[in-house]
């Protein structure tokens, strides 16, 4: 058995020695010629292992970019996120329970961040504002909650299959706050009535015309929603 | 990163919130990579197997219960996965076994720093080194210097006592050194 104190040898090279270890350690390498050589070894090693570069190249990056790797887990999911994204996974919507306002939609990490790999993916993107009276979301049954969220779930699944989907996000169930030049306006609490910007989604689409068309489409409108439609620049 | 930032992080993304889940990947992505290339040698193949590390985080979100904290579950699932790869190669590859490494005396062959070969070899020579250690000892060259933890780190992601990965890391250095010395 090695009468060198070799653990606390390597602890002092890579500078991790306690405190109240090292005064002894010391001691011993005044008196030790081979553990000061084993020391000098064990320094250089550290210093050279840590100067090897591994750094992420573009190539790796790829692989590694975030997108990509939510997409690879996308399918299959975890059962409990795909009990929760049942209705809605595949368009990156996922139905859950929201304070008092019911079933909501918000987008998952089940979904790629962007399609634009996709076949079809192509045109200028337009940003769908969805706007709710909060009054008339309240108003709605549990079950036409569920419908809804169906319904927009699998909207969205078809857009991705279309390859128009580019991104989205719900927002939450507040009003915000408002700045102008008169100051800042805090409207965080009043979501009881009136109409609440919910979300927003990116699509792609060839002009106006076709993004209206596919707005018009969106489950929000028969639910008693408006959707803005705007160009991205 | 504060073990409750993290676990915050990670109920966000448990709950569907992307951007939660991107922010996990970019604080662990650049470690996880770097421990891939150091068992692997392969920049491409440890490209895939972080990329895979990751798909299964996201798959375990519902099942992490915040016991380890999550660069610990990262490295851990990143060396099976490197195990894996590695089994696949295994019969190509010339290995050091592992007794070899357990026989050397912890003190012997004391090399000058000044001329020893580690220092002097590129970095391809030492990778190839790397890559023909035995697996507990490459693990432990990964974590420490492609993971960049501290021993006590090492010693809770692979459950062995300190000294162990201590000695283990003495070990792995001179079989690096006696490989880079030896004419191929």
């Amino acid at each position: 058995m090695s009468t060198h104190p070799d653990v606390d040898l390597v602890l002092h090279a890579g500078g991790e020695l306690p405190d109240d270890r090292r005064a002894a350690l010391l001691a011993h390498l005044e008196t030790c010629a081979a553990c000061r050589a084993e020391l000098a070894f064990l320094r250089a090693g550290e210093e050279r292992l840590r100067s090897i570069s591994v750094a992420i190249s573009a190539e790796q990056g790829d692989a590694l970019a975030t997108g990509r790797i939510r997409a690879g887990a996308a399918m299959p999911a975890s059962p409990a996120l795909r009990r929760r994204a049942f209705f809605a996974a595949a368009a990156g919507l996922a139905v859950g329970a929201s304070g008092g306002a019911g079933l909501t939609w918000r987008l998952t990490s089940a979904a790629p961040a962007a399609t634009a790999s996709t076949p079809g993916a192509s045109g200028p993107v337009f940003m769908l504002l969805i706007q709710e009276l909060v009054s008339e979301r309240l108003a709605l049954a549990p079950d036409a909650l569920r419908d809804r969220s169906r319904a927009m779930g699998d909207w969205m699944a078809r857009l991705r299959q279309e390859g128009r989907f580019a991104g989205g996000q719900r927002l939450r169930d507040e009003a915000g706050r408002l700045v102008s030049r008169a100051g800042v306006d805090d409207r965080a609490g009043r979501v009881d009535a009136g109409e609440l910007l919910s979300g927003f989604f990116l699509i792609r689409a060839s002009g106006y015309d076709e993004a209206t068309a596919i707005a018009a489409t969106c489950p929000i409108v028969s639910f008693g929603g408006r959707v803005a439609v705007r160009q991205v620049a | 990163v504060s073990i409750g930032f993290e676990q915050a992080l990670v109920a966000r993304a448990r709950d569907g919130d992307a951007a939660a889940f991107d922010e996990i990947v970019v604080a662990h992505r650049d470690r996880v990579f770097a421990l891939a290339c150091f068992s692997l040698r392969d920049r491409h193949a440890a490209a895939e197997v972080a990329h895979e590390a990751f798909v299964r985080l996201f798959r375990s979100l519902d099942t992490l219960r915040g016991e380890a904290r999550l660069g610990t579950w990262l490295h851990r699932v990143t060396l099976n996965l490197c195990h894996d790869v590695f089994r696949e190669r295994q019969r190509q590859m010339t290995r050091v076994p592992i007794e070899r490494a357990e026989r050397l005396p912890a003190s012997a062959e004391r090399a000058d720093p000044e001329t020893m070969a580690l220092a002097r070899a590129s970095d391809a020579a030492v990778r190839e080194a790397v890559a023909k250690l035995p697996a507990p000892l490459r693990e432990v060259i990964g974590l420490r210097f492609g993971a960049e933890l501290s021993y006590a780190e090492i010693a809770a992601t692979l459950q062995w006592p300190l000294g162990t990965v201590c000695t283990r890391l003495q070990r792995a250095m001179k079989l690096l050194e006696q490989e880079l010395t030896t004419p191929s």
